[in-house]
């Protein structure tokens, strides 16, 4: 109600051309981020795409319990939450969080914002495997302790339509839209602080789901490390997901329709329980002298494994930040599936920014 | 039954007091129960322990990470070198705070041109802004102290 007011009197005095000022309550607070993506591709359309645009509000009740929120505008014409969470901030070690929630799992997804990788876009492993944004309905606990944190979540997890043997995990999202609760997950993260520089983390994932014909065991176990040291930085990330009797999955069936040329049609013949991938990245910020620019040519290679068939994608490129929460990068992506001559090189160019 | 399980214990455990730290607080951390000078450098309140001969000093400064604030305390030596740093209040996402083992860095550090995150100080892993905020702050209490 209070932001509405305030977007009325915005509005207002923008007709009349008049200055603005709003006076938000000091509770009352806002930001934001998003990216525009430009991707030349080999295999496909070009697409320039306003990827997304999210706008943050937050709300402090008292020193104890905060609303916090996301609200997303994807490709244009796409709107979900991305999360909206009560906490009850209790001290350090133990806090409690309701609402619609980030899956706390991987590097990107938890820190999602543009300013916060490289690539023009995310790492595949943390689109595919880790389907990142991810953001289900949940309650639980989190907190930190000396130089280690966590989360620990009930959420509802993915649907029964989810077509595992085309696209792993990323088509089970439920997003919390009136979500199928009949099939809790357990959702669970834990991190260490090793030297100032190094940080360590891994996650697991645990639900079942049900088809027609039986039940699946759905996991997902997740490590990675950030290594920072002067202006070289350094992330890696390994995942593997199961899903038990993949092929009875109700939406596997479909998965196996015409494609559209891509390397990704590989996927989706067979239908093998499990999926796996890794990611490591290097850089190096050439303009560490400077207190907000930064410059830093990079270089990323992933793996892919799932039905049989390997994927490897390479990205070199470069991002220039004119200031700390403004990017821009640029990045030459190389796909390529080692027993097929599916190759794809792709050009991509993401401005991202963060308030 | 084992959510219902789970989040009973999760309430249970809600009990556990909060850690912020008071200015008197974080100075006790510093000097114990002992009676406190206060000096002003530009903007900045320096506080020293009448008991103590070493003429160290401490001082707060609170910075915005992102949306929310953060205080920190800095114990310094007459010279300027610090000798300790405090976090004393921590407004954002508890997953952006810096860890002990972090702040550590600072320690024996002084202020000069490589007292910067990417040259001395590393940055926190996944939460960037919250070193770029620690950094100014700790600038900023080294360049009052500076001040004669």
């Amino acid at each position: 109600m209070i932001l509405s007011l305030i977007n009325i009197t915005v509005l207002l005095a923008s007709a009349q051309g008049a200055t603005i000022t709003v006076d938000a309550p000091e509770q009352l607070r806002f930001g934001g981020y998003g990216e525009a993506t430009y991707r030349n591709l080999e295999s496909g359309t070009d697409v320039f795409d306003i990827h997304r645009v999210i706008l943050y509000m937050g709300y402090d009740f008292d020193d104890t319990w905060t609303f916090d929120a996301e609200f997303e505008f994807e490709h244009g014409n796409e709107t979900y939450v991305e999360f909206a969470q009560i906490d009850g901030n209790f001290s350090d070690e133990m806090n409690f969080r309701t609402g619609h929630l980030l899956v706390p799992m991987g590097l990107i997804n938890r820190n999602h914002e543009p300013t916060n990788f490289w690539g023009p876009v995310r790492p595949l492993v943390e689109q595919k495997i880790i389907p990142s944004t991810w953001h289900e309905n949940g309650i639980g606990v989190f907190g930190t302790s000396g130089d280690m944190s966590y989360e620990v979540y009930v959420m509802n997890g993915f649907d029964n339509g989810i077509d595992f043997s085309s696209s792993a995990f990323r088509s089970g999202r439920q997003k919390g839209v009136k979500a199928d609760a009949e099939n809790m997950a357990v959702v669970a993260s834990l991190d260490y602080q090793v030297t100032p520089g190094l940080a360590i983390g891994g996650s697991i994932y645990s639900q079942t789901i049900e088809s027609a014909a039986t039940e699946h065991g759905v996991d997902i176990v997740e490590a990675h490390l950030q290594y920072d040291s002067g202006a070289f930085r350094t992330r890696a990330l390994m995942v593997k997901g199961t899903v038990d009797n993949a092929a009875n999955l109700d939406a596997h069936a479909a998965s196996n329709d015409a494609g559209t040329g891509t390397v990704w049609d590989d996927f989706g013949a067979n239908a093998d329980d499990d999926v796996s991938g890794m990611y490591v990245e290097f850089g190096y910020d050439l303009m560490s002298h400077s207190d907000n620019e930064s410059l830093t040519p990079f270089f990323r290679h992933e793996t892919y494994e799932h039905n049989g068939t390997d994927l490897g994608a390479n990205v070199l490129g470069v991002s220039y930040m004119p200031n700390p929460n403004i990017a821009y990068k640029l990045g030459l992506q190389s796909i390529n599936a080692d027993d097929t001559e599916n190759n794809e090189d792709n050009i991509e160019f993401t401005v991202g920014w963060r308030f | 039954m084992k959510v219902v399980t789970f989040v009973c214990v999760s309430f249970a455990c809600l009990a556990v007091p909060g850690t912020y730290l008071t200015r008197d607080q974080a100075l006790e951390k510093v000097w114990g129960e002992s009676e406190l000078e206060k000096i002003q450098k530009t903007d900045h309140t320096f506080y020293l322990s009448s008991n103590s001969a070493d003429k160290s000093s401490a001082s707060f400064h609170t910075q915005k990470v992102r949306s929310k604030s953060q205080t920190i305390m800095l114990h310094v030596t007459e010279e300027g070198e610090i000798i300790d740093i405090l976090l004393c209040k921590f407004k954002e996402p508890v997953k952006y705070k810096p860890s002990k083992k972090w702040l550590n860095q600072f320690i024996g550090k002084t202020l000069n041109e490589d007292l910067r995150l990417k040259r001395d100080i590393d940055g926190v892993s996944g939460a960037t802004l919250t070193s770029r905020a620690t950094v100014k702050s700790v600038r900023e209490i080294l360049t009052a102290h500076a001040e004669k």
